[in-house]
């Protein structure tokens, strides 16, 4: 059909400030969706790119068995390398041993250590993939001379390239600085900086010992045409047996790809948060916008327009508005990931080099202008009752109910909900995480359900209430008299502000938990790879410096072994770690009795140490089916052990104090070579001394810093938070802008109000007083709202998944408080600023109606 | 040109039935002039929305120029508006973000007719507003604006022309001028013209008047 009518006519001056909000909530939505899509399609990218280097290899066997003692001295791989010269040998295939540890590095002559990651390659590796080291040395010839560290390394031990280095019993000099390792990100958290140094030269160091928790690596090169995941099932079986794990390029890091799906995932979802309360905006937006065209709608109708031309105008009039938000929004949302690379950093190798692609910015803006479109088809569908009749009676313009008041909002609210759900459960299912997207639309649904509840009530309460105040009884008057288009206000601006208060909340808490209990509570270092002739010497040289409580010093005979089932099929599913890896490596210990913050669920505790008995971690227990009476078996170092399951215990694991998952009554582990494992509280002042003490006497023994790790998954988090802060910002951006709606559209209608209060006989300041005391009325509900969801996110997240006490802080939430109705009263008076200061006349000449 | 036969036009207002208009019956032959009088809130400008299809008679049947607006749909209303109809009002109704030209040419393009601006520019002449032509309604005084709506109601040729109060909002020496315009259009183009007013002399110049009195039609009777 064609439309000869001019495209502004829909456009008066009156509107034209609802067509800004339009744009600028599609703006919003699409450059947080788009920014969203474009980070995750980067990181995917990256990963896949990447996934060959970041095995720096096409397959790789690895396993942490024992070294066999006729083996030491030549430190190979063997057990791994032997099933790989079995299973796997072609001519076109190379294979290059490694080993992995961690150990203590120290500077010779001083207290200064420090846990490093060793890996010990051989003189092919990688065999995907470049190390970069920094300055002009090869990989080869460095390793020749000495070894080869992190720069992070060199800072926090205050050394330099040529400087040397104590490894075990043997000093380095350090020939090059490594700048990029590609297989670096095998894990998410490292326990100290990377050192690398030749397979050969391990040995001298005399850090592998029995029980030392070495893992033995091969990297395999295959020949042309060669599908590493077919050979990998096909060696399945055999693998399992031997214990060893098979790591092909596309399932390199599963916990690295399975916490960057989530944080995309979570991301999306967040951002589909911002698009429902965008939503709102922009469909009150639209009905303000059509309702101050009714009279140039009614004379179309009048002159003839028929249905069809009069939805190709409002859809042309809403192209109109937002093809240039929506352009600059996909584009500046692609742009995004090349503008805030510190939200994705640690996540993607450094090497990784982002391009915008302009398809994605297309894409997105496309679907800004289809939900634009979608969001006008509501209030199209409304304005088919402003009729041409209206022409014929010259008052009938004085209308001014709220865009989205009534019945009106509770449609929207339920549909755009549907719409954000219904999109939520597709990415949830689509990126393989049907459970977290199920979990997130009950979550939302039980957002708005609150939300409209407790509109619902306060409105209810101020109903009810007096306030003797005049000006408070003349804006609560306003803001009753408006409520019905303030309840779409209030829930989009509680769920915008709740979600960064919860962002806030949870952050803090987990601070609080994670650091501040840290002295009191949590030991300062993990001793690993005590053996047993240093034990003595390990707790003499600990018990200066051990903080004066019960249990500063805790210490466990410790032995890794492998959990066996054989009547069951054992599924090792590398996805999902809360399926219990049946195939997986503990670490076992026994007690006489049963150790601090653990308790009893099930059974008994062991009366008789000589009696063969297990206890088992009750979660545990319950992702194995296991329980009381059933028989536990474990091979160690090939020998296998048996005892039978007589208790279940409960694990407090955020004291992060050493804590296990089985342990035996002590017959149990009579004959198995054993290594301790100690725990060590001291005060902070004294941890330096406790470390330069031990590792600097038993060169073995591997210190791992509380501080360090906690750092690093605090690190994590903050960038988590930080992402869902910035697009909280957002919902909270779109929240305003629905507020900014609603100020607007009654707009005329407050300067009438106002104006008329002047006539008799208010002061200026008294009518600007009204107004705040409204706005602030409107801000109090809100934040307390926002509070209210935040604190329930919080709690649930807290409790439900982290299994913690919630902690309130209320100096915290004060601070939200305050900020969050500051931030809402101040954006509606200022909005309104300008009602209030019209002339009294303009009232008197009609010229306001 | 028009018959009503038996027309009422009630509302429920707040749960009570008004009767606006109650068993109205006249007939228009075309090429006439009828004024409509009546005390302010009889229901003349009801009587003039039920001609125009914009409301629907409650009861009766409404025929304007051989179409039964009994029944139909709001498209085929829009679509008899197009074809037949042409309006001038008390309050002028331009569309504000419209220039005077485009005002004049909106019938046309919605009807999808070719060479609307030239028309439209045409029709400008002829209310003497040809020099006016690229002004928005905003820019222009009343009488102007009338002028411009005048234009637009004849642009198409409408067999029969509705007017509320024309002069309504116009002082004496621009309601005389507006008064000409609309006489010459109407016989300049054959129309007939169903004219609502409160003005005596006015009404004088109607071939009859009717006169509606809380809704009910007191029967033609000379005018003035
Ligand atoms: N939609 C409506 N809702 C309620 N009452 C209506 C509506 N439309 C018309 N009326 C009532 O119908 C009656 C007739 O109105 P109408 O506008 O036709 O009178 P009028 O004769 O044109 O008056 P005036 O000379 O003042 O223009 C009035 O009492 C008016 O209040
Ligand atoms: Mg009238």
């Amino acid at each position: 059909m064609r439309i000869a009518i001019p495209h502004g006519t829909l456009a008066a001056s009156a509107a034209r400030l609802n067509s800004r909000f339009f744009a600028a909530a599609i703006f919003l939505c699409v450059l947080l969706l788009v920014g969203v899509a474009a980070s995750a399609l980067f990181l995917r990218q990256a990963m896949e790119a990447n996934a060959r280097q970041l095995l720096a290899a096409d397959l790789r066997l690895q396993a942490a068995l024992p070294i066999a003692p006729e083996v030491r001295a030549g430190l190979l791989p063997d057990a791994v390398l032997r099933f790989a010269r079995q299973h796997l040998d072609g001519a076109e295939r190379l294979f290059s041993p490694g080993l992995e540890f961690s150990a203590m590095a120290r500077v010779e002559g001083t207290a200064r250590s420090l846990l490093v990651e060793v890996k010990a390659v051989a003189a092919d590796y990688p065999l995907r993939g470049r190390v970069q080291l920094e300055g002009d040395i090869t990989l080869s010839a460095a390793l020749a001379d000495g070894v080869v560290v992190e720069k992070s390394l060199l800072n926090r031990l205050g050394l330099r390239v040529g400087d040397v280095l104590q490894l075990g019993e043997r000093s380095f000099a350090i020939t090059a600085a490594l700048a990029y390792e590609p297989d670096r990100i095998t894990h998410l958290f490292s326990l100290g900086p990377r050192l690398l140094i030749a397979l050969d030269r391990v040995a001298s160091t005399g850090l592998i010992q029995a029980g030392s928790r070495v893992t033995q690596v091969v990297s395999i090169r295959l020949g042309e045409g060669e599908e590493a995941a077919a050979l990998a099932r096909s060696i399945q079986a055999q693998a399992k047996e031997a214990g060893i794990q098979t790591r092909t390029p596309e399932q390199s890091q599963p916990s690295v790809r399975r916490f960057i799906r989530r944080f995309v995932l979570f991301l999306a979802l967040t951002a589909l948060l911002t698009l429902l309360v965008g939503g709102m905006a922009m469909t009150g937006a639209m009905a303000a916008f059509l309702r101050e065209s009714r009279r140039t709608i009614a004379i179309l109708k009048l002159l003839g327009a028929n249905t069809g031309q009069m939805v190709l105008l409002v859809m042309w009039s809403t192209l109109r508005m937002v093809w240039a938000a929506s352009l600059a929004a996909g584009v500046l949302g692609v742009m995004l990931p090349g503008l805030l690379p510190r939200l994705l950093e640690g996540l993607v190798p450094a090497e990784a080099h982002y391009q915008p692609s302009v398809g994605l910015a297309l894409a997105g803006s496309g679907l800004g202008i289809v939900f634009s479109l979608l969001c006008a088809a509501g209030p199209l569908w409304w304005s088919r009752s402003i009729t041409p009749a209206q022409l014929f009676r010259s008052s009938a313009w004085g209308d001014e109910r709220e865009p989205l008041g009534g019945r009106k909002g509770v449609w929207l609210g339920l549909l755009l909900s549907a719409v954000t759900l219904c999109a939520a459960l597709a990415i949830g299912v689509w990126s393989g995480e049907a459970h977290f997207g199920l979990l997130f639309v009950g979550g939302v649904v039980g957002l708005l359900l609150l939300a409209w509840a407790m509109v619902r009530l306060s409105l209810w309460g101020m109903r009810c209430w007096r306030p003797r105040r005049h000006a408070w009884q003349l804006a609560m008057h306003a803001l009753l008299r408006r409520g019905e288009g303030y309840e779409t206000v209030m829930i989009s601006l509680g769920i915008g502000l709740g979600l960064v208060a919860a962002v806030l909340f949870l952050e803090d808490n987990l601070n609080q938990q994670l650091l501040n209990r840290m002295p009191q509570r949590m030991p300062s270092y993990f001793f690993i790879d005590i053996q047993p002739d240093q034990l003595a010497q390990f707790q003499s040289l600990a018990a200066p410096f051990v903080a004066s409580q019960p249990d500063a010093m805790r210490i466990f005979p410790t032995v890794r072994g492998r959990l066996l089932q054989e009547d069951q099929p054992v599924a090792a599913d590398e996805e999902r770690p809360q399926a219990w890896r049946k195939s997986r490596e503990y670490v076992l210990t026994y007690t006489d009795n049963i150790p601090v913050g653990n308790r009893l669920v099930a059974g008994q505790w062991w009366a008789d140490p000589t009696v063969r008995e297990a206890s088992v971690e009750v979660e545990m227990a319950k992702g194995l089916g296991l329980g009381i009476g059933d028989l536990l078996s474990f091979s160690i170092q090939g020998v296998t052990i048996t005892a039978r399951i007589t208790s279940l215990r409960a694990v407090r694991w955020s004291d992060l104090g050493l804590n296990f998952f089985v342990i035996f009554s002590p017959a149990v582990l009579q004959d198995v070579p054993l290594s301790y494992l100690a725990s060590v509280v001291t005060s902070p002042d004294q941890e330096e001394a406790l470390l330069a003490a031990i590792s600097g006497r038993l060169h073995n023994v591997s210190a791992i810093a509380t501080r360090v790790v906690l750092e690093r998954v605090q690190g994590l988090l903050q960038q988590v938070a930080q992402s869902v802060r910035l697009l909280g910002g957002g919902a909270v951006v779109a929240g305003l802008l629905v507020l900014g709606v609603s100020v607007a559209a009654s707009r005329r209608r407050r300067a009438h109000e106002m104006t008329l209060y002047r006539l008799l006989g208010a002061s200026r300041w008294e009518v600007a007083r009204i107004a705040a005391v409204e706005f602030m009325l409107l801000g109090l509900l809100s934040a307390a709202m926002a509070l209210l969801i935040g604190q329930a996110v919080t709690a649930l997240a807290v409790e439900g998944l982290l299994n913690d006490v919630w902690g309130f802080n209320a100096g915290l939430a004060a601070a939200a408080f305050v900020g969050g109705t500051a931030v809402i009263a101040l954006t509606g008076w200022v909005g309104s600023y300008r009602e209030m200061g019209r002339p009294v006349m303009a009232l008197l000449r009609g010229k306001i109606s | 040109m028009i018959h009503l036969d038996q027309v009422s036009f009630s509302l429920i207002h707040s749960g009570q039935k008004l009767s606006i208009l109650k068993n109205i019956s006249l007939s228009v032959a075309k090429g006439e002039v009828v004024g409509l009088l009546g005390p302010s809130g009889s229901g003349k400008s009801t009587l003039l929305a039920l001609l125009a299809g914009v409301e629907q008679a409650t009861a009766g049947v409404v025929q304007v120029n051989g179409v039964r607006l009994n029944g139909l749909s709001s498209d085929q209303l829009a679509h008899f508006r197009r074809q037949h109809l042409g309006v001038v009002f008390q309050e002028f109704h331009l569309v504000p973000t419209l220039t005077a030209w485009e005002n004049v040419a909106l019938p046309l393009d919605l009807a999808g007719l070719p060479g609307s601006r030239q028309r439209a520019m045409a029709m400008l002449e002829q209310v003497g507003l040809a020099h006016r032509a690229n002004h928005r309604p905003t820019e222009l005084s009343g009488g102007e604006q009338q002028r411009v709506a005048i234009a637009r109601a004849f642009v198409g040729c409408p067999p029969l022309i509705l007017a509320d109060e024309p002069t309504g909002n116009l002082d004496q020496n621009t309601s005389q001028h507006i008064i000409d315009l609309l006489f010459s259009c109407v016989a300049a183009w054959g129309s007939t013209l169903f004219l609502v007013t409160h003005d005596p002399q006015l009404a004088r110049r109607a071939d009859r008047c009717l006169h509606l009195v809380d809704g009910c039609l007191e029967g033609s009777q000379p005018c003035g």
